[in-house]
């Protein structure tokens, strides 16, 4: 019974919310319930998780375990964010200049990083992958993609050179379509395999 | 510039330039600066999901809900208590019950996702440039358009072609395992050309991105120190 219960409960919501893509009008309260509740259970989870990272850090600093000072920022950060965000609003000034000056420039900061990352990464995974096909076509798009992002090529319609660079930007949206079919697929036979139960995330496998 | 607009303005320029001294090694600063973000990134989402999830979606019905919008949500209440009870060691199995619940949702939603969303619109849009109205729309250079048009349909196959790694069973072949038919050794071929091609654009994007991100905090910096210097 114990496990009986949690593969109907995946199956029929999954047939349910599946049925609700052809039957919207017909379902669409009770669809929109679930959804509703599928939204509060991830929130739920995710709290979770933050619960958690709480717990690492408050029984790191306990334990005195390695680098406590570092547990000790984590939690008086979350604590003031917190705290601040339930006794002000979301809209309240302070509370978004706190966060926004945190956040903003360390999320700035560490994309800033990435530019000079990618640039020896690039330049590694030629170093050790080689000149292969995808190596060279990756490096000559990045290359052309970077000159047409300039914005210093007439691109005029008509115009012989126009053509060519409207061709040369529509040629990723052909690996990209391809990718995103071959994810779609993915995702297609996952969501099957739970619907049919031969895959159970949820616990239990069969 | 008032006192306000110096202390955020400084509390940025510190994060900016904490951050930023990665570039030289990983240090204390750079640390202290993640593990501050971490600490504020996990308390506005946990204020965001109390505020714009829990609030309106459970406790808003059980509060000041009628009755029947009152019983209705004793099922996510329920399902609630579940997933935070199978936290404990002793109660770890109460939580299949509302992971099945989401698990359901999340495998319909990806279905509905994957086949209206991606599957139907995508081979829409490649079955699309075969039309003979778009190839004759415009007059001359109509060959140009059918080869735009295989190269599309080409591209498209051999990037799928390039992530098939299905065997045909043979009892007694003689093909070896690692050996993939002969058609979709050659396609997958092409496929990497243009998986190349799109990862190639995509670092492009990606890099433009980083580096305005970089000359932005670099003027940052560059802008709080004159206002100081200018306010001093």
């Amino acid at each position: 019974m114990k496990r009986v219960v949690p593969v109907l409960i995946a199956v029929l919501i999954g047939l349910f919310v599946l049925a609700g893509y052809v039957l919207q009008s017909l379902l669409a309260p009770v669809l929109i319930m679930f959804l509703n509740w599928g939204v509060l259970l991830v929130g739920v989870a995710l709290l979770v998780g933050m619960g958690h990272l709480l717990v690492f850090h408050f029984s790191r600093l306990i334990n005195d375990q390695e680098k406590p000072f570092y547990s000790l920022i984590v939690l008086s950060a979350f604590t003031l964010t917190l705290v601040g965000g339930l006794v002000l609003s979301l809209q309240d000034v302070f509370f978004r200049n706190l966060v926004l000056n945190i956040l903003i420039p360390i999320e700035a900061g560490l994309l800033a990083i990435l530019a000079i990352t990618l640039v020896y990464m690039s330049l590694y995974l030629i170093r050790t992958r080689g000149w292969t096909v995808m190596s060279v076509s990756f490096l000559v798009s990045a290359i052309i993609s970077l000159l047409l992002n300039l914005g210093y090529v007439p691109t005029q319609p008509g115009t012989r050179i126009g053509e060519l660079v409207a061709f040369l930007r529509r040629l990723p949206i052909v690996g990209v379509r391809g990718i995103l079919l071959g994810i779609a697929l993915g995702g297609l036979l996952v969501g099957l395999r739970v619907i049919l139960a031969i895959d159970r995330p949820y616990g239990d496998e069969p | 510039m008032n006192l306000s607009e110096i202390v955020w303005g400084l509390i940025g320029f510190l994060l900016t330039v904490m951050v930023l001294s990665y570039l030289i090694g990983d240090n204390l600063f750079f640390r202290l600066a993640g593990y501050l973000f971490v600490g504020v990134m996990a308390g506005f989402l946990s204020v965001v999901i109390i505020r714009q999830i829990l609030w309106p979606y459970l406790l808003i019905p059980l509060v000041h809900g009628s009755w029947l919008e009152r019983l209705w949500a004793l099922i996510p209440l329920g399902l609630v208590i579940l997933l935070v009870l199978g936290q404990f060691k002793r109660f770890t199995g109460f939580s299949r019950y509302p992971l099945a619940f989401l698990g359901g949702v999340a495998a319909a939603l990806a279905i509905g996702g994957a086949v209206f969303g991606t599957i139907m619109p995508q081979t829409q849009a490649v079955i699309e440039i075969f039309d003979p109205v778009v190839w004759y729309a415009v007059p001359g250079r109509t060959w140009l358009r059918i080869i735009d048009a295989v190269v599309m349909l080409l591209g498209t196959i051999g990037t799928l072609s390039y992530f098939h790694f299905g065997r045909q069973w043979r009892a007694h072949s003689n093909i070896k395992a690692e050996e993939r038919p002969f058609i979709l050794e050659t396609l997958s071929g092409v496929g990497q050309v243009f998986i190349g091609i799109a990862l190639g654009a995509v670092f492009a994007g990606l890099f433009s991105s980083a580096l305005v991100a970089l000359i932005d905090r670099i003027l940052s910096i560059g802008q709080f120190i004159l206002l100081v210097v200018g306010a001093s």
